[in-house]
């Protein structure tokens, strides 16, 4: 029973307004770390405030003050983290309206407040961009298109004294007027001219025609038209042999071209008082074994190594009979020899186309031996028309011999 | 063909005959083997391709033949 009345006691004591807050008649009112006179005096610190109380108090915003630092803080209880609050408080705006603008855009930035304006990243100055963009008169430094190109429906390049000059780098290090670059210009003439690496300059102009002209400075010969062509090879020619003489010879002319191919049994000749194309004339040249008549008086040498050999040029005949024998003949005076049958016709002399008429001397020997220097046996002889008038031969005489062999030699003529 | 040959040319590439184209007699009696003797013989064998020939003039084989006797 204690018991229970305790309990009730207790509850009833938690229930039950036994007091009334009352104003504080006084003026200000002071707690731990706080105090409400003239002024609110708030919890101050030193550094950033912490709560020190019960979890619950987070849930609730707090301020404090950092008098160590002079700041002011306030609490929010939704992120648990205190906030120094900044910003003073009114005072007159000294500041101009460029220079509130300038707190505004980064100016010190232009290049990147330029860069959605321009084509290129461009890292010059406004001024000089600004330069760039418009032409003038009088420009001090040259423009750089990178990798652009210009394009307009007429180009001109002026030059200072009027000449306008291209000049073509061979490579992005190479000077101008190192002449590590190729010029190209135009003369007071109008004349195309170029400069090379080397310091040579060439004209390259027009005539009143459709010919043109093209002069190789620094040398002696100028190419007037395509006849000039034949002046000289180039040395640095690489072209076969062949070729250059293809080029040199018309090759469509394949008649001249074949004269080194002619008739047979014939030469190349001018026979004639003036100058002229050569024309084929007979030239022949054979030999052979003698199969002709062979006529001796006394009894005949026999065995024998019986050859012949005759060459014609143009009309003339010039013929050889070589008849050598191992046994010698007796009383042999006479020899009459056949004209070989593959002979030339010898021309017969006017007057002299009756049987056995003499036609040209011949030079001939009959001999006894085949070492023997000359012997009673040389004689002379002629080619005359046969016995019969149908053929030729050669007849010679000379003192009876025993002979060996026997040689004639003659040079007659032919139609 | 009976022809009157050289002996020595038998066999030889100059088989040798008499010229008989002037000569009517007979053959056996011709005058060049007065003349040169034991140099020439009656042959009836066939000619070969080449032939040689002898020619004579008869006053000279005459005198020859006296020269031998």
């Amino acid at each position: 029973m204690r018991k229970l009345i305790l309990f009730l006691l207790i509850c009833i004591s938690a229930k039950v307004n036994a007091q009334v807050y009352q104003e504080m008649p006084q003026y200000g009112y002071r707690a731990n770390r706080m105090a409400f006179d003239s002024t609110l005096q708030i919890p101050t610190v030193c550094g950033v405030p912490t709560i020190k109380s019960v979890v619950k108090y987070t849930k609730n915003g707090a301020i404090a003050y950092d008098s160590c630092n002079a700041v002011f803080y306030t609490y929010n209880p939704k992120t648990l983290t205190w906030t120094a609050v900044s910003g003073g408080g009114g005072s007159t705006d000294t500041t101009s309206l460029s220079n509130r603008i300038n707190l505004k855009v980064n100016i010190s930035d232009t290049s990147n407040m330029l860069t959605k304006y321009l084509r290129k990243t461009d890292t010059a100055s406004l001024s000089n961009r600004i330069n760039l963009k418009i032409p003038y008169t009088g420009a001090t430094q040259d423009v750089d298109l990178g990798a652009f190109k210009i394009s307009a429906q007429s180009f001109q390049v002026e030059g200072t004294n009027g000449l306008g000059h291209i000049h073509f780098k061979h490579q992005n290090s190479d000077a101008t007027a190192t002449g590590q670059s190729t010029v190209l210009y135009a003369n007071s003439n109008g004349d195309l001219k170029y400069k090379n690496a080397g310091n040579y300059y060439s004209t390259l102009k027009t005539q009143q025609t459709a010919d043109r002209v093209y002069t190789f400075q620094n040398k002696s010969y100028t190419l007037a038209d395509s006849s000039d062509l034949s002046a000289k090879l180039n040395t640095a020619d690489t072209l076969s042999l062949s070729n250059r003489i293809n080029l040199k010879l018309n090759i469509a002319d394949t008649s001249l071209l074949q004269s080194k191919s002619i008739q047979p049994y014939s030469f190349l000749a001018n026979n004639t008082t003036a100058s002229a194309n050569a024309q084929a004339l007979p030239f022949k040249d054979t030999s052979g074994t003698y199969t002709g008549s062979i006529a001796w008086n006394g009894t005949a040498p026999t065995s024998g190594n019986l050859t012949y050999r005759w060459t014609r040029i143009g009309k003339m005949v010039t013929i050889n009979i070589s008849l050598v024998y191992a046994n010698a003949g007796s009383a042999n005076s006479t020899l009459t020899v056949a004209l070989p049958s593959d002979a030339p016709t010898p021309s017969k002399p006017a007057g002299l186309t009756s049987a056995l008429n003499n036609l040209y001397p011949i030079v001939g020997s009959v001999n006894i031996t085949n070492q023997s220097t000359l012997t009673n046996s040389g004689t002379r002889g002629f080619l005359r028309n046969n016995t019969a008038n149908n053929g030729f031969e050669f007849n010679l005489g000379y003192t009876a011999t025993t002979a060996v062999n026997a040689f004639i030699t003659c040079t007659y003529y032919t139609d | 063909m009976k022809h009157i040959r050289q002996i020595n040319s038998v066999n030889t590439n100059t088989y040798t005959i008499v010229d008989l184209s002037n000569y009517s007699g007979i053959m056996e009696d011709h005058p060049i083997f007065g003349a040169f003797p034991n140099s020439f013989e009656i042959s009836e064998q066939d000619l070969p391709d080449f032939i040689q020939y002898v020619i004579y003039d008869i006053t000279e084989l005459k005198t020859l033949k006296i020269n031998n006797q």
